[in-house]
């Protein structure tokens, strides 16, 4: 059975070891030098984050769009059309007037490399490419057609790509800009989805 | 006494918690560097530090080529990473132009990407940038 003045010490022990404790705490604290801050999103921001998607080393296990950009429009490919005028057409040969595809497989050095090419004026595609047109601008409609990855080829007369990347992030549109080479005398640009060495080398399968 | 001492010390902790100067950090970008076009006439990029894109005065660094790109890096003071991301964002005066964004993503980061795997290339500078235009529009005192 403990007295009162056992009780007491005790009670003073402890106390005086939570101190000793408390005060290697606050010490250690002060001696920390200052780590630089990490920025956090904080309740306070008006506009959402935008985040970049960083790099990585494997292919992206998802079927994406196309979408030429000119003249401030977004026009999706039809892929399916494409495909269908490519299986019709002997391969390499031109098909309509406006515009032709032709289709490359493992000719390369790598026998799984292919490569669709198209030959197309930006601003007046092939009326069977075409899926949907939407106008950018304030308050441009998400598409109905498209997928969550897209690859937009913007045409360089484009004053500016700041309406296209505000519409892709108001749908949630997965973007990947893709600036189209200055067109030829006759107005056409030629494009090709491929994959080969140098869609690694271009990071063009890594998001 | 021990529960003085208990009560006393967790309301010392309590204000010091309270007391803790954060500020609310705006992080409009979530990347590792924030990149503008050049001015109308120029032809050196603006190179800033994510974190550091909201300040009033942030530090900038120009690049005009693949090389500056890299030393970038070590001059606004990131630490050491294999893989940085920049967005390409706007400010009124730097409109984000398609042109721009070619010689951005041609001239600097393929360039350097390219280069970093010669055997030739600066040890210090091993490392792979990638660049996404973002619908971001900021406006520091340049």
């Amino acid at each position: 059975m403990l007295g009162e003045d056992e009780t007491a010490a005790i009670d003073l022990s402890v106390g005086f070891f939570a101190a000793v404790l408390v005060a290697f705490i606050f010490a250690a604290f002060s001696a920390a030098p200052d780590a630089p801050p990490v920025p956090v999103t904080s309740i306070g921001q008006t506009a959402e984050t935008v985040e970049v998607l960083p790099a990585t080393w494997s292919p992206v296990r998802e079927r994406g769009g196309f979408a030429i950009v000119s003249g401030g429009i977004v026009t999706m490919l039809d892929l399916g059309a494409l495909a269908r005028e490519i299986v019709a057409a002997p391969p390499g040969t031109a098909g309509g007037e406006d515009g032709h595809a032709s289709f490359h497989a493992g000719q390369g050095a790598a026998p799984n490399e292919f490569a669709v090419n198209l030959v197309f004026t930006p601003g007046a595609l092939p009326a069977a490419w075409v899926r949907e047109v939407t106008p950018l601008g304030a308050g441009a409609p998400c598409p109905g057609s498209v997928r969550r990855l897209l690859t937009a080829w913007v045409d360089q007369r484009e004053p500016s790509i700041a309406p296209l990347l505000s519409w892709a992030s108001a749908c949630r549109i997965r973007l990947r800009v893709e600036v189209l080479p200055a067109a030829a005398e006759s107005g056409r640009v030629s494009r090709a989805i491929a994959l080969d060495a140098g869609s690694f080398a271009a990071q063009r399968i890594f998001r | 006494m021990t529960d003085i001492f208990i009560a006393a010390t967790s309301s010392l902790i309590m204000a010091l918690a309270v007391s803790r100067p954060h500020e609310p950090v705006r992080l409009p970008i979530q990347a590792d560097l924030v990149s503008f076009c050049p001015r109308a006439g120029q032809a050196a990029f603006l190179v800033v530090a994510a974190d550091a894109v909201t300040r009033s005065a942030p530090r900038t660094v120009a690049a005009a080529d693949a090389a500056d790109l890299a030393r970038a890096v070590g001059l606004l003071g990131l630490p050491d990473r294999p893989f940085y991301t920049i967005a390409l964002a706007s400010t009124p005066s730097r409109p984000p132009g398609p042109r721009c964004l070619r010689e951005f993503q041609r001239d600097l980061v393929d360039r350097h990407n390219r280069d970093v795997i010669e055997p030739d290339a600066p040890p210090d500078a091993r490392m792979i940038f990638t660049v996404t235009p973002v619908a971001v529009s900021l406006d520091f005192g340049e």
